[in-house]
């Protein structure tokens, strides 16, 4: 059966917060850690997150999220994180996205991809190859993580994507639309730049799917201004799925997803920090129609 | 330093300058860093990213392989030879970063030094030295110096020495336990330095430090307790652990007390029950500071950018005065450390 692409879901429940830093307080990052620590519980929560109406789990490829999936017999609808980059990576000198993750996995094998690179040093600066083609072997392997059934689409990660707009790379957004496309997934991409990247995406004339930034009435995250990321979202015709929608806990989750739909965000993704009662607060969310 | 008028600054950033006026930034140091400052670079209006000096190959590789299409050369002098720059960025680890400063202090560019604090005592003596001798601004950049409820607690006098007489600090973060902790890192020069800048920015000078640390899982410091003395008469309990679980980002906690009552500041949150001032206000609702988020550079970005047009908090906040001092206040701890406690002075 030839599979279809997906559409862009309006209601996206975000997993990030269980394995990266998300703005919010200390003790609610641990209580929440605390409370889906067994995978289980993490699973359970997921299970009724999408019944109540979440079109799809925005999820990093941890062993927490894949051992949660694990327990269940279906497929949830899935929007991968990727690639993931911990926040340990902090502790070298080099770029994280410098290094594979499977390099380390087993140091007795000379593994191709080790040669590649060591080939690679042998290569003049001027012969570097592009930022896609140094994250889309880590994004196979990473999804890889998700069953196929499971899997509706990437969401390229915030520190890959605003790398890309910083260094002006039209051509690795241009990849990764066309790449995801192929296998008839859904791309987007996250950023905590979101009005730098609406522009930069209607100068380069590439539309991904949809992206994913900080949108709240407090204006918390908006980069560069409140102000320059509403007109861009209002102009840019890209599909936005807000997050950050408390503003860091200064509004209520409702109050900041309504403010975030009638302001142009086509769908709103509440993490689990911003949530008390998971499959309740979606619920409200999911019935709301779009302003 | 070259001081504009507040107007003039209004003025800026109502209307980005065009190409060419913009501070031309040559960053020296191709790791993690100084990726971070490339892209906030990039993305502020107020600055151009000129080029990139990187001895490693390989990381001249990864920024072209990222897109950054401005010039890499393996040598400050061989960049130079070539293209003009204004600001000189040093993101290089520390055994590299003073030649870089004495090259550029020579070649008359502005620097910005990233990580002074807490880089050895060598490397500090010569920044240090060659900086004395600049007629450029010169800075120390730190992103702690700019988080918002510090910031805030300095601005309003709500963390400063007069009516508090305990101080507890204390850093945690969740490190120890990654396979890339082995990395010649520990948890002081990762964790404990951000807590004495943010300490002497608040309490001023330390002049005596008596401290214990100690390694749980290998060779490096993993914990670390400070006693420390100022020099206006206050003294604070320090603590530093990386080896704290379920803490993904570093967490810091400063909390004063005496007569004029209790403030405790956070990055969550300030806290004052204080005769002067009363409150709680949490991060979130500080106004955001930098153009851009993502690393640690762009709050320092955007702080190096106005003081050079003239804004002194954020000259403040890049003191490179202050830098110098609490690498000699950690260089204290070290010794303090392998003594067994024994009480250190501060050199001056």
């Amino acid at each position: 059966m030839k599979r279809t692409q997906a559409e862009v879901p309006k209601l996206v429940l975000g997993i990030t917060s269980l394995a990266l830093p998300v703005r919010t307080t200390r003790d609610r990052q641990l209580e929440v850690s605390a409370r889906f620590r067994e995978s289980e519980s993490l699973a359970v929560m997921m299970v009724k997150g999408v019944a109540a109406g979440a079109e799809a789990v925005l999820a990093p490829p941890i062993a927490d999220v894949r051992n949660a999936l694990a327990e269940l017999n279906k497929d949830l609808p899935v929007l991968a994180r990727v690639p993931h980059l911990s926040p340990v990576d902090d502790l070298r000198y080099e770029p994280a996205l410098m290094f594979d993750p499977a390099d380390d996995e087993d140091d007795s094998v000379w593994s191709a991809n080790r040669a590649g690179a060591a080939a690679m040093n042998l290569l003049p600066v001027g012969l570097a190859g592009d930022l896609a083609s140094k994250v889309l072997p880590r994004l196979e392997r990473e999804v890889a993580v998700f069953t196929p059934g499971a899997l509706r689409g990437v969401v390229i990660s915030s520190a890959v994507t605003d790398l890309a707009l910083a260094a002006d790379q039209a051509k690795f957004v241009d990849r990764l639309v066309r790449y995801a496309r192929s296998r008839r997934w859904l791309v987007g991409f996250e950023t905590r730049n979101l009005g730098h990247i609406l522009a930069r995406l209607t100068r380069w004339g590439v539309a991904p799917d949809f992206v994913m930034g900080a949108l709240n009435p407090r204006g918390v995250g908006m980069m560069p201004d409140a102000g320059t990321v509403l007109a861009a979202v209002r102009e840019s015709g890209v599909k936005v799925i807000a997050t950050e929608l408390r503003a860091g806990g200064m509004v209520a989750l409702d109050e900041g997803a309504t403010w975030a739909r009638r302001h142009g965000a086509w769908g709103v993704c509440p993490e689990l920090v911003d949530m008390d009662d998971v499959p309740k607060e979606l619920k409200g969310l999911a019935i709301r129609p779009a302003a | 330093m070259t001081p504009i008028s507040n107007s003039m600054a209004e003025s800026r950033e109502q209307h980005p300058p065009e190409p060419g006026t913009r501070d031309r930034i040559l960053i020296a140091g191709l790791g993690r860093t100084g990726l971070d400052y490339a892209c906030a670079f990039a993305l502020h209006p107020g600055a151009e990213v000129a080029g990139f000096v990187e001895a490693r190959s390989d990381l001249r590789r990864f920024a072209r392989t990222a897109g950054f299409a401005a010039p890499a050369e393996p040598t400050l002098s061989r960049w130079l030879e070539k293209r003009p720059a204004d600001t000189l960025v040093v993101c290089a680890p520390a055994a590299e970063a003073a030649e870089m400063v004495e090259k550029g202090v020579n070649a008359g560019l502005a620097i910005l030094v990233h990580g002074l604090a807490a880089m050895p005592r060598e490397a500090v003596d010569r920044i240090e030295k060659a900086m004395s001798l600049c007629d450029r601004p010169v800075a120390a950049g730190s992103a702690v110096l700019f988080q918002a409820t510090f910031a805030r607690a300095r601005r309003t006098g709500a963390l400063s020495p007069h009516g508090l007489e305990q101080v507890r600090a204390s850093a945690s973060v969740s490190r120890v336990f990654s396979t890339n902790a082995a990395r010649g890192r520990d948890v002081v020069d990762f964790l404990l330095t951000d807590l004495l800048l943010l300490l002497d920015a608040s309490f001023g000078p330390m002049t005596h430090v008596r401290a214990r640390g100690q390694s749980l899982y290998g060779d490096g410091l993993d914990e670390c307790q400070v006693e420390a003395k100022f020099a206006v008469g206050l003294s604070a309990k320090v603590e530093a652990s990386w080896s704290v679980p379920g803490y993904p980002g570093a967490a810091m906690v400063i909390e004063g007390s005496g007569p004029q009552g209790r403030v405790i500041v956070s990055d969550d949150a300030l806290e004052m029950d204080l005769a002067s001032l009363q409150g709680r206000v949490v991060a979130a609702s500080e106004p955001s500071f930098a153009r851009s988020e993502g690393g640690e550079a762009p709050a320092v970005v955007e702080g190096w950018l106005r003081a050079l047009s003239g804004d002194a908090v954020s000259a403040e906040a890049l003191s490179v005065t202050r830098a110098l001092r609490v690498a000699r206040v950690v260089d204290a701890a070290r010794q303090s450390i392998s003594a067994d406690g024994v009480e250190c002075e501060v050199l001056s």
